[in-house]
């Protein structure tokens, strides 16, 4: 699945001029199964876009297209079906049910799913390091741990993209590479595509597209 | 339990679920009780039960002291007779015929049934009085003809309940007993000879057998014994307008006369009860519609506590249905098992209390009721299901619509 954006503004930013190499305002396409890093300070609307893809918000101008699909015309259960077998996404407000454990976070999506086993979920959290916090509620974990849960969370799903919307900010050097080694990984057995956006995390050694907002 | 029915039960308000828990049982409970009962006496009412309309009633005179010592009787006079039948809320009035002999009543051997002989009295009403059988069935022509029998409730009652078991004798259900023949054994001053008879229906209000006209006039004047074709009217059948029976009351006392303590009681009975058991319908028709709001109230209270979860369940994949299901899931559980509860405990309640003394009055349980009972019950508990998983659907995707 490619995504194409045509003139895209988010709704804050209207009037706004952008530099001639930036995705807002111009036409620019995601291609199936490539990897993107798109870097921009805060406020330059990172989330927003992220949002826009995920079907969450529509304050924007412009088209977006996946293949021939305008996103404008698919309804909530469109998106719904989306959400469940083509597009994963890691939010940068993790979403997480504070109340339910570790374990059961994933559950909600395994469950809907049936994607990973129980065993591959724990291999899952196993590399990452959080393996030993399975049944603690989510609401006592660190950022770092959350951000990590909801990492695996978005991987127990088939999906033909993954929106990782600033998904280590609170991660290490050496656990930053884990996770996306992982999430990788995830990617290239399933010819998925990745949108990855950050802060300026060192990512210089992944096989990344840089793109600037 | 699948997960995503955790992350609600934390939003429970449990008081609301009580309530509507408990209002639905009584509801439920009362409006079950009461159809049955409805059915069942509905069923009576059509005449299945008895072959005599709810408003014809038997009267006579009583008997006192004074009658004991011959001082006075309980024959009707034809002067009485006119006077009642000029009554206006009297439409029909017909002397009873008795038979002038002796009659005996036993089993026909090789029919079926265990052996038996009773004395009994035959008599007969006109046949306009007669309803709930088949008038075909009730013709009798000639002495190779099987004799029609409508038998008192009582009978079978006395046989089944007071005879059978001291004897240690099968119990008789009214549909073997109508489906083989008995012997009536006629027995006159000069002559004795035996015909054979057929049960047709059965009657709370008659204590007699009754059997047609034509063969009572047939017989008597074979076996009679005092060959008195007019012998005195100690009885009257009465056809009654509707619900008249409180200005018969009043009549009857004036008279000093005697009501078929049955015939009244049911047919009264009967009436009133199925207007109480209207009443309590109604009653526990509103208690359900209350119950099932401030359920669906609960319901839209776990949804409006429950956005924020419910917003994050979307966006994880989730369809509105999906969650509402298992939102409703949990829930419901509770509301089917109060639904097969109850249905247990009317149906005990009927058994244990209620059906027992039906047969007293000449009443009889019918499976129809149940049936219809459990029925609506199905189709409430089915019905709210959906009504449910269609509200909280809508009240979801009433929320995120736009937003």
């Amino acid at each position: 699945m490619n995504i194409f954006l045509k003139n895209i503004v988010p709704a804050p930013l209207i009037g706004k001029v952008f530099e001639e190499h930036s995705i807002w305002n111009h036409a620019c396409c995601f291609n199936a199964g490539e990897y993107y890093l798109i870097e921009a300070q805060s406020g330059e609307g990172k989330s927003s876009l992220m949002a826009f893809l995920y079907g969450l918000r529509f304050d924007y101008s412009g088209v977006i297209m996946l293949d021939d699909v305008s996103i404008q015309s698919l309804s909530l259960s469109n998106w719904i079906a989306y959400r469940q077998s083509k597009i994963a996404a890691v939010f940068q407000t993790l979403s997480l049910f504070d109340g339910l454990t570790l374990m059961e976070n994933i559950q909600v999506k395994n469950e809907l799913t049936a994607f990973k086993t129980e065993k591959e979920v724990d291999e899952m959290l196993g590399t990452l390091g959080v393996l030993a916090h399975k049944n603690q509620k989510v609401g006592t974990l660190s950022m770092g741990q959350k951000q990590r849960v909801a990492i695996v969370r978005a991987l127990c799903q088939p999906f033909e993209w993954i929106l990782l919307d600033e998904p280590f900010s609170h991660l290490d050097q050496i656990n930053t590479g884990l996770a996306l080694q992982l999430i990788l990984d995830a990617c290239a057995a399933q010819n998925a595509g990745l949108i990855l956006t950050s802060l300026g995390d060192e990512l210089e050694a992944y096989p990344l597209k840089t793109l600037r907002l | 339990m699948s997960v995503i029915k955790h992350i609600f039960k934390q939003k429970e308000q449990k008081f609301q679920l009580t309530l509507s828990v408990i209002g639905l049982s009584i509801g439920l409970f009362v409006s079950f009780l009461t159809v049955v009962l409805y059915v069942d006496l509905q069923k009576n009412k059509e005449g299945n039960a008895d072959v005599f309309g709810s408003n014809t009633v038997i009267i006579q005179k009583k008997v006192t002291s004074f009658t004991s010592l011959g001082l006075n009787n309980t024959n009707f006079t034809d002067a009485e007779i006119t006077d009642l039948s000029n009554k206006s809320f009297i439409t029909d009035i017909a002397p009873f015929e008795s038979a002038d002999y002796e009659v005996g009543i036993s089993e026909n051997p090789g029919d079926g049934l265990p052996g038996f002989y009773a004395n009994m009295f035959l008599q007969s009403v006109p046949n306009r009085f007669i309803k709930g059988i088949d008038m075909e069935a009730w013709q009798w022509a000639s002495e190779k003809d099987i004799v029609p029998i409508i038998l008192p409730r009582d009978f079978l009652t006395l046989v089944n309940y007071g005879i059978a078991p001291s004897q240690g004798l099968p119990q008789i259900s009214e549909d073997l007993i109508k489906s083989v023949r008995l012997r009536l054994h006629l027995i006159g001053a000069n002559n004795k000879g035996v015909v054979l008879g057929q049960v047709v229906g059965f009657s709370a209000q008659v204590s007699s057998v009754l059997v047609p006209e034509s063969f009572i006039r047939y017989s008597n004047k074979k076996y009679g014994t005092t060959g008195n074709a007019n012998a005195p009217t100690t009885r009257l059948f009465l056809k009654l307008e509707k619900g008249a029976h409180q200005e018969l009351q009043t009549l009857m006392e004036e008279m000093n006369l005697d009501i078929s303590e049955n015939s009244l009681s049911v047919s009264k009975i009967k009436t009133y009860l199925m207007k109480v058991l209207m009443v309590f319908m109604l009653f526990a028709f509103l208690i359900l519609l209350l119950s099932v709001l401030v359920m669906l109230q609960f319901l839209q209270l776990i949804v409006a506590n429950g956005k924020k979860d419910i917003g994050l369940l979307m966006k994880l994949g989730y369809y509105p249905q999906q969650i509402s299901k298992n939102i409703l899931a949990h829930n419901f559980k509770i509301i089917g098992w109060v639904g097969v509860l109850v249905g247990i405990l009317v149906v005990l309640f009927l058994y244990l209390f209620i059906y027992p003394s039906f047969q007293s009055v000449g009443l009889l349980p019918s499976f129809l009721g149940l049936f219809v009972g459990v029925g609506m019950i199905l189709i409430f508990l089915v019905g709210f299901y959906y009504l449910l998983k269609l509200n909280l659907s809508q009240t979801i995707l009433k929320i995120f619509k736009k937003s």
